[in-house]
């Protein structure tokens, strides 16, 4: 391209990180991450001129889930869930947020399309139950139905260990 | 779960006053965490415009699809004569309008092309309901246009245009110019000639190499600002001057001032 689009690049630049990783915890796998992004980005550049005059970043993020959820539909992705987590350790380990951190994305990918969709609008990129049923296209109750099965079954699978927040006991 | 520590602390399950609950907090400070940081990578913006030129490509050549019937057949008839097919030859008697120097082609736009030596530009007659397309390359004048049934002429097509079976010989290459409408992104934002890999056209008109490229018509002047030329280009065995030629027709491509 001899001509960048006006403000498209700056705006790879500038929120290509943040939606990578919103494409990775999707996917739960860096390839497939970076894949999503580019599909997603090669969609929304012809249309770029008509989208970066509204809120560019909310279009892109929904098209990431639209996109990934076509991908799981059409299932040639051949996602594969993790069949095994790491075992809750009795003893304090000096690895056990990074342990913990990585039972989470674990088990994020293990939920169902819509109830991760759902994680990650909700807690990731923490939009309100509203925007994440915009963008999901469902009602704020379906939203709220779905955080709160998600939120019960990351607790079931991720090993509990003392608050991040400081005091009692956490994820 | 677990209640917090102490009475200031909302219970987990307890909204604060944003709504959201302890583990909601919690859970969100953790996914910040345990989501890693990639790295982008450097061909990033480049692989994006390399699966847009391919769609726009695919886009393309699927308007031919079920409409073969209805196509302008091109048939490339003039052989290369007396040569060596490695070798690119241009010919020497084109028959249309222009040879070398510059080739406007006023349905695409007004849009000018500057053309190597040896290559030829064509402007073919507009069709009501189809997009306007030009031609350039190492023999496009060389070209006879008919129309023909996809019964009496099946035929791979080439930018909804037939292109004779392995009709490009070795050297040679073809650029399908096509003004599209209802494009509405890009903001002015232009594609020189990349490679997009043959397609199935390409290859069976004899095609080793295929580039797409486009260019923005700018807006004003009675132009509604959402057109653009889509280039693609088809290439036999190019040497690399065919390529460089190539690409040097659609860097060259001017539009009148609006």
């Amino acid at each position: 391209m001899s001509a960048a689009t006006p403000g498209f690049e700056e705006f790879v630049a500038a929120r290509g990180p943040r939606l990578l990783r919103v494409a990775w915890l999707l996917t739960g796998d860096a390839h497939l991450a970076e894949d999503l992004l580019q599909t997603v980005l090669a969609k929304v550049w012809p249309k770029w001129r008509r989208i970066a005059a509204d809120n560019p970043e909310a279009y892109v993020r929904r098209a990431l889930v639209n996109t990934h959820a076509s991908w799981w539909r059409r299932r040639w992705r051949g996602e594969v869930p993790h069949d095994e987590l790491p075992d809750v350790t009795a003893a304090p380990d000096p690895f056990e947020s990074v342990d913990l951190e990585q039972s989470l994305a674990a088990a994020v990918r293990r939920l169902p399309g819509r109830q991760r969709a759902v994680v990650v609008l909700r807690y990731f990129e923490d939009l309100s139950v509203e925007d994440t049923a915009e963008v999901l296209g469902c009602t704020a109750g379906t939203v709220k139905s779905q955080a709160s099965k998600a939120l019960r079954t990351l607790q079931s699978l991720v090993p509990r260990t003392e608050s991040v927040e400081g005091g009692g006991r956490g994820w | 779960m677990v209640t917090g520590v102490g009475g200031e602390r909302p219970a987990r399950d307890e909204p604060t006053r944003h709504g959201t609950t302890h583990d909601e907090r919690e859970l969100r400070a953790l996914l910040e965490r345990a989501v890693p940081r990639p790295g982008a990578p450097a061909d990033r913006m480049l692989r994006v415009r390399e699966r847009v030129l391919r769609r726009r490509r695919r886009q393309a050549a699927g308007l031919a699809g079920g409409a073969v019937a209805a196509l302008t057949v091109i048939n490339v008839v003039a052989p290369v004569r007396g040569g060596d097919e490695a070798v690119y030859r241009p010919n020497a008697a084109p028959r249309a309008a222009a040879t070398a120097g510059t080739f406007r082609f006023a349905a695409l736009a007004g849009m000018t092309v500057r053309l190597p030596d040896g290559w030829s530009g064509r402007a073919l007659p507009v069709r009501p309901g189809r997009d306007p397309v030009g031609l350039a390359g190492t023999r496009p004048t060389a070209v006879s246009v008919s129309s023909a049934s996809s019964r009496a002429a099946p035929c791979p097509d080439v930018q909804r245009y037939c292109v004779r079976r392995s009709a490009l010989r070795p050297g040679e290459g073809l650029i399908v110019f096509r003004l599209q409408r209802g494009h509405m992104g890009e903001g002015g934002a232009r594609a020189e000639l990349m490679a997009t890999g043959p397609g199935r056209s390409c290859r069976a008109a004899g095609g080793t190499r295929e580039l797409t490229g486009w260019r923005p018509v700018e807006e004003g002047a009675g132009r509604a600002g959402d057109e653009l030329v889509l280039a693609s280009a088809c290439l036999h065995r190019p040497s690399a001057v065919t390529l460089a030629q190539a690409r040097s027709v659609l860097r060259t491509a001017v539009f009148p001032e609006p």
